[in-house]
């Protein structure tokens, strides 16, 4: 089920009716609520798939139980790789096999052998990256003793598959979605309204902003031979509005859905395209996932600890396992890699850290050093996402080579010119609430506090927007990750 | 709290509802494309009154074929864009309601005798029919022949029952019918002035209306691929309604088909044609008094702006065909 869809519509209200009266003050029957519709959420796309979440929900719920009575540390290790082993494996199987088969029998025929690799026509499960490192964080804490394990499967069935983030995150950890399982929900008016509010720009983002870049975005990449380079150099920047509007509408809608429930989603962006370098950017950009790299890789790995070369192949080692994340294809690999060029240098001068501080603070307008910061973060992003976006690494090259030849200097070539000036007038829309609202969790949070009229006036403008939009349903980038 | 919380949702719902209604019915002529203008136009001159005694009715191919200025007799071309029997009856009943006609020339596309293609984006949405009443009408006549017109031919009854109640969802104006024009309030600014220009446009050439302007189209026009003519029964049932409308008030009802292009009538089939001309000579069996004029035939490419309409060239020597029947 689509957040931007019809059945949505229908769907969250009646969750919503159920959940606050038919299941009022019975914690136990809301859960069970929870893990229904949360179930029902995700067979809308494919049922068959629902038995590899449940699958994975019976395996860690009982490597957790194992994990709590077992002291012997060898026996725990085995509980822990058999989580480690049911879930990757799923993950591997549905989202690698196919590039590994392709990669070795290219490897092999580079010296002369063929073999006979014939890929098999899998499909690969909504939101299969996102549970899985979800359930994966839960027994790892488990296992470092970092977290008690549950002995509630209901509750634990309602983390795993929360519907508002089961396909495309926010990546929860156990620690802080499920405790909030056990505890008694009452009803926040303002958390409900604030929800509502998160609600509708996440759908602004992706319905207004992400799909209209689309259009563009997918015109420019499927003919790229045929642009000339600012012409290029547009379309990157649409997709560089496209994935950021799809991906972190996606996150806002979870989080304001979740918020009518009575439960707390962490952040999963803030606003990454204001950061002023790509350490920041980082701290910005899917956080949850971020976080789960620096946690269960970069720092069993040694973090930032070592010597140089320990830094570089730590930095290396999460930005290549990050860009694979995303995909089985080399241009997340490539795209993961250029990110680790990006950052090392900072790393290494120690500036990684040098902008924690709120962005403009107090300001109304960034500093001129600011602005410079971010516009040369935000290019770096842009020349980033031409991998994520190409077909394949050829398709990149070819592209940033048309970028970088003379007809940069020509001027843009685009169907539709009406229709993309009006989009990249949306996008400053856009922008200008994000900057307003820069510190806060969503462009809404604060949008002219003290006049009733004109922020109806913007919430309308809002409404109507998507409405006219919303006619054709777009899915998510983030669901074929 | 929850329950201001929920009652708050429904009434910001509600306003919001409410806002959007006002711009639906305010603004017709900023998001709905050029027919609406042309459409509107013709309402608007039927609700003027001191209508003219000889009016042509059709469909956009008679909009493009049929100027009126330049006839002997003071003509006015009602033809409607995408329009079929069932608009050309009530725009009658309309014009009858105050008036007296004398001549009639009638004139629709083959293709428009077997399905309706603009009932839902035209018909509806533009607000045609004066009333529910008219709209029953035609749905009770549709579930009487068992015939969808507007939409894929079917026998299931449930099928039917949801076309007709998708028909009530346009007649009524429900938003969602009416998103796709409403995109054009934020992406196309100029929208009012180009429909201000064809409104005036079209009052000035007492209705008239050239559609595509290319010098030639060779592009192959609906009944290109269409293998055989079945008329469509409720569309049928309203060229009798005229017929009997045009004998009880003693009107003269000329019908006149306008041209092909080269292109389209090469691919158009014999027997397209047979069964065409029988539909026809029935009719004419059935109303002695009906002066059909003309078998299908076709012009040049030159001659046309696009795949189905006429352009200046075309309608000149079309003109020329019009000029001498009328005079006969």
């Amino acid at each position: 089920m689509l957040f931007n869809s019809l059945d949505f519509a229908i769907f969250l209200p009646i969750v919503f009716i159920l959940y606050w009266f038919v299941a009022k003050e019975n914690l136990k029957l809301q859960n069970v609520l929870i893990v229904v519709a949360s179930y029902v959420f995700y067979a809308w796309w494919d049922w068959r798939f629902l038995s590899l979440i449940l699958f994975s929900t019976i395996v860690d719920y009982i490597v957790g139980l194992k994990l709590r009575t077992e002291e012997k540390q060898s026996n725990r290790k085995v509980f822990l790789w058999t989580s480690i082993i049911v879930n990757l494996g799923f993950l591997g199987f549905f989202k690698y096999y196919n590039f590994f088969l392709e990669n070795f029998a290219s490897a092999y025929s580079l010296f002369g052998m063929e073999i006979n690799a014939n890929s098999l026509n899998i499909i690969l499960p909504v939101g299969i990256s996102f549970y899985t490192f979800q359930t994966l964080s839960y027994t790892i804490d488990v296992y470092k003793n970092k977290l008690e394990p549950t002995q509630d499967f209901i509750a634990f069935s309602a983390f795993v598959c929360f519907f508002p983030q089961l396909v495309a995150g926010p990546i929860e950890r156990a620690a802080n979605l499920l405790p909030q399982f056990y505890k008694e929900r009452t009803f926040e008016y303002h958390k409900a309204v604030d929800g509502m509010r998160q609600i509708l720009w996440g759908l602004f983002k992706k319905v207004v902003i992400a799909d209209n870049c689309a259009v563009f975005a997918n015109q420019i990449f499927n003919n790229s031979v045929d642009m000339n380079g600012s012409t290029l150099v547009l379309g990157a920047i649409f997709f560089t509005f496209q994935i950021y509007g799809d991906f972190s509408g996606y996150s806002d809608i979870a989080i304001g859905t979740s918020r009518l429930f009575g439960l707390d989603l962490k952040q999963n962006f803030a606003t990454p395209y204001f950061s002023r370098d790509i350490a920041e950017f980082w701290r910005r950009w899917h956080i949850s996932l971020s976080k789960w790299f620096r946690d269960y890789l970069y720092i069993p790995l040694g973090g930032s600890r070592g010597g140089a070369k320990m830094k570089i192949r730590n930095t290396f080692a999460i930005f290549l396992v990050s860009g694979f994340w995303h995909g089985a294809n080399w241009t997340f690999i490539a795209w993961g890699a250029l990110n680790a060029l990006y950052f090392i240098p900072l790393l290494l001068s120690n500036n990684n850290r040098n902008n924690l501080n709120a962005l403009a603070e107090g300001k109304t307008l960034p500093s001129l050093r600011e602005l410079i910061a971010m516009l040369s973060t935000f290019l770096l992003t842009v020349f980033a996402w031409i991998f994520f976006r190409a077909e394949n690494i050829n398709h990149a090259f070819s592209y940033i080579g048309g970028i970088f030849s003379s007809s940069i200097l020509s001027m843009p070539n685009i169907n539709e010119k009406g229709t993309a000036l009006v989009t990249v007038c949306l996008i400053v829309l856009f922008l200008m609430l994000e900057w307003v609202n820069r510190i806060h969790n969503h462009g809404l949070y604060r949008v002219f506090e003290n006049s009733n009229f004109y922020r109806r006036v913007v919430y309308f403008i809002l409404v109507f927007l998507i409405i006219t939009h919303i006619s054709s349903e777009q899915e998510f980038i983030y669901f074929q990750f | 709290m929850m329950k201001k919380f929920i009652f708050k949702v429904i009434i910001e719902l509600l306003l919001y509802s409410l806002i959007l209604m006002l711009i639906i019915f305010s603004f017709r002529m900023f998001y709905f494309n050029q027919e609406f203008p042309m459409w509107k136009s013709k309402s608007d001159y039927i609700e003027r009154g001191n209508i003219s005694k000889n009016l042509i009715l059709g469909d956009s191919r008679a909009n493009a074929g049929f100027s009126p200025i330049g006839y002997q007799k003071n003509y006015y071309n009602l033809s409607l864009g995408g329009s079929t029997t069932i608009e050309a009856y009530y725009t009658l009943i309309k014009v009858l309601e105050n008036n007296k006609i004398e001549n009639i020339i009638l004139s629709f596309a083959p293709f428009h005798f077997q399905y309706h293609d603009t009932f839902l984006n035209r018909t509806l949405k533009f607000g045609f029919f004066e009333s529910d009443k008219e709209l029953f009408e035609v749905i009770r006549t549709s579930f009487y022949y068992n015939d969808l017109f507007f939409g894929n031919k079917s026998n299931d009854k449930l099928i039917l029952f949801y076309n007709y109640f998708k028909a009530y969802n346009y007649y009524y104006k429900n938003p969602i019918t009416l998103l796709p024009e409403l995109k054009n309030l934020i992406y196309m600014p100029k929208r009012y002035f180009l429909n201000k220009e064809v409104y005036n446009k079209i009052k000035k050439q007492k209705g008239h209306y050239l559609y595509g302007e290319s010098n030639s189209s060779s592009g192959i026009a609906n009944e290109g691929g269409l293998l055989i003519f079945k008329a469509s029964p409720v569309l049928s049932h309203y060229f009798y309604n005229i017929l009997e409308l045009a004998s009880e008030n003693n009107i003269q009802l000329y019908y006149i088909a306008t041209p092909f292009n080269n292109s389209t009538f090469q691919m158009i089939n014999e027997k397209y044609f047979e069964s065409y001309n029988d539909y026809f000579k029935k009719i004419k069996s059935d109303y002695p008094a009906f002066h059909w004029h003309e078998k299908l035939f076709y012009y040049p490419d030159s001659c046309f702006g696009d795949a189905s309409h006429l352009n200046a060239k075309g309608l000149e020597m079309f003109h020329n065909k019009v000029m001498l029947i009328i005079k006969e």
